[in-house]
């Protein structure tokens, strides 16, 4: 027999469920790129109640500028998108784990490249602390300016499919960069939004760090405060996106009715 | 395959299907995606080649099927034993190895909805095979459309299905075998279309000189629209109703094939009539040796594309016809049952 509070919270879950009201959960990303996605721009953060990131061994520790798997001594834009996501009741609270490397061309990213080894030693560390993650943001690109298009695209799919192998297929947020110290590649830019047309299972529309002119930038190429927090504002909007998106491509795929099988 | 009414053999069709399978296996080709500011070009032409392929079954559906009796639990049958049997062959082992590989995992699938998801959409260890449960949909229906021939209407039905097929693009990595069908009807009926012949396609043929002109230029200028473009190949909801440039080309295409062949390759030529008989059989295979090569060429360090290129043909080619030629030998004629030829 059902007592009333049992039919009480049995109501609540399918009258939620048919809200389809999501709970605030904890979000985990994974930041791969360049300078500008470490900790290579201008105004350091503060801690902010709710966001993280990983140590060198994996463990949840508070977050501030410089980030501690990322390169330079600056600054970056996580602390105020990991605050966004947190005040919008995206996340309850957010660990972030940037480990890029400044001027890294995509290829270097790959077997035998410079990067390679702190992708492998980040990779090795997720896997024996169990970590998951809900988003990869790349955010990568001005250093390939004049590396073919297709070049470009094959690389990024290498290294999508050897993370993948690592981590699983988790969303991976494509930003448009391609514009630093004066120059821009067009093709570099098409080429970013390019992939995340044709592989829309795997790879999401991320913000567009071009569209950011020099106001937003302190040495014609990274951010400085007003950029980090407008580009932590653009990533946020892309992020927001993903959920809905990834849903209809799930269906679109099938995908969001097998995962629904049990055993 | 392509035997027609009186024993006549349709050797511009068979032509034809072997023309098709050479497009599909080289559209998965690694390499000619490679071909640096060349490799747009070669997407505009080779992407979407299972087009060819719809086009001629819907032919050759009507052609065997259209004029005579059609037996549909028989046809159902044949169907069964000599397309679905060899799927799950295929696949059983494509299933297995991507469990081994916990590929389940990857997608956040238990090993049960693996299964059974990688069943119903086909493609997702071998790409190739997300065509078999898709074609089959156009199997079941197969009365329903043979209806529609007999009918004044059809040929309306004919031209707004291949205007959605233009107008639409395939589903998200081929994963939705409902979604492919209503994308591909088009081209399925129109294959019917001219096989029914009439007064359309009798003027058509009276004009097959202009037609392949109109088609060979309009392939052409669809290029250079594609060039100039946003170069899309998938996504059945993000893009419905917008012109698919890639179909458009391979309308074009088609039309220009069919009669080319119609007109001046409809004799016998035997590395085609070769081909073409094991077309299936390399459809089946070619996707595992194109994994297989993949995999080899990771640990190769060829610099030069058009080298890469010739050990991908040679590899995946030869491997499959020399597989397939194994498999007829040991398995006589029960060989349809497994690889389908």
């Amino acid at each position: 027999m059902l007592s009333v509070a049992n039919c009480v919270r049995l109501f609540v879950v399918i009258f939620l469920s048919l809200l389809n009201i999501s709970v605030a959960k904890e979000v985990h990303i994974l930041v791969i790129g360049q300078s500008i996605s470490s900790n290579c721009n201008q105004n350091k953060f503060g801690k902010v109640d709710g966001v993280y990131q990983f140590d060198l061994n994996g463990n949840v520790v508070a977050a501030s500028d410089p980030f501690i798997w990322a390169d330079c001594n600056g600054g970056s834009m996580w602390m105020p998108l990991g605050e966004r996501m947190i005040k919008s009741g995206l996340a309850s609270k957010v660990v972030f784990m940037p480990i890029g490397i400044g001027g890294t061309k995509v290829s270097e990213w790959l077997v035998g490249g410079r990067a390679f080894g702190k992708l492998e030693t980040a990779l090795s560390v997720i896997a024996k602390k169990g970590i998951t993650f809900d988003y990869v943001l790349w955010h990568q690109g001005s250093s390939d300016i004049g590396t073919p298009g297709n070049i470009y695209q094959d690389d990024l799919h290498k290294l999508y499919s050897y993370v993948r192998k690592k981590i699983g297929v988790v969303p991976w947020v494509v930003a448009r960069h391609s514009r630093c110290y004066g120059r821009y590649d067009e093709k570099i830019d098409g080429v970013q939004q390019k992939i995340v047309t044709n592989a829309p299972l795997f790879f999401y529309a991320g913000p567009d760090n071009n569209s950011l002119d020099d106001r937003f930038r302190f040495d014609s190429c990274h951010l400085n405060k007003t950029g980090q927090i407008k580009m932590a504002e653009l990533w946020f909007e892309s992020i927001e996106k993903v959920g809905q998106r990834k849903e209809s491509i799930e269906k679109e795929t099938l995908l969001y009715w097998f995962k629904k099988i049990p055993y | 395959m392509s035997k027609v009414n009186g024993g006549e053999f349709l050797y511009s069709f068979e032509n034809m299907r072997a023309v098709a399978i050479l497009f599909v296996i080289f559209s998965h080709f690694s390499s000619v995606y490679k071909f640096g500011e060349s490799a747009d070009i070669v997407k505009f032409i080779l992407a979407d080649a299972t087009t060819l392929f719809v086009f001629i079954s819907g032919y050759l559906f009507y052609y065997l099927s259209g004029n005579k009796g059609f037996g549909y639990l028989d046809y159902l049958g044949k169907k069964f034993k000599f397309v679905v049997l060899p799927f799950f062959f295929f696949s059983f082992f494509a299933i297995l190895a991507g469990l081994v590989f916990r590929e389940n995992e990857l997608y956040g699938l238990t090993p049960v909805a693996y299964m059974l998801w990688s069943f119903i959409v086909g493609g997702v260890v071998n790409g190739a095979m997300w065509f078999i449960p898709m074609i089959c949909l156009f199997f079941l229906v197969s009365p329903m459309l043979l209806f529609c021939t007999k009918r004044d209407w059809f040929f309306v039905v004919v031209v707004a299905a291949v205007l959605f097929s233009v107008y639409s693009f395939r589903p998200v990595g081929n994963q939705n075998p409902v979604l492919s069908f209503f994308h591909f009807m088009g081209f399925y009926l129109m294959g019917m279309f001219f096989a029914r012949g009439g007064v359309v396609m009798d003027l058509l043929r009276s004009r097959s000189k202009t037609v392949m002109a109109v088609s060979a230029s309009g392939f052409f200028v669809l290029l250079v629209v594609w060039l100039g473009g946003d170069q899309v190949v998938q996504g059945y909801f993000d893009y419905i109703l917008q012109p698919n440039i890639i179909q458009m080309g391979k309308l074009f295409f088609v039309v220009f094939l069919f009669f080319l062949f119609e007109r001046f390759l409809s004799k016998k030529i035997k590395p085609m009539s070769y081909i073409a008989n094991i077309s299936f059989g390399l459809f089946f295979v070619h996707g595992f040796w194109s994994l297989v090569f993949l995999k080899a060429a990771s640990y190769l360090e060829v610099s030069r594309l058009s080298t890469y290129f010739s050990l991908e043909f040679l590899f995946v080619f030869c491997f499959s016809v020399i597989s397939i030629d194994i498999a007829k030998r040991i398995l006589g004629a029960r060989s349809r049952y497994v690889i389908g030829c």
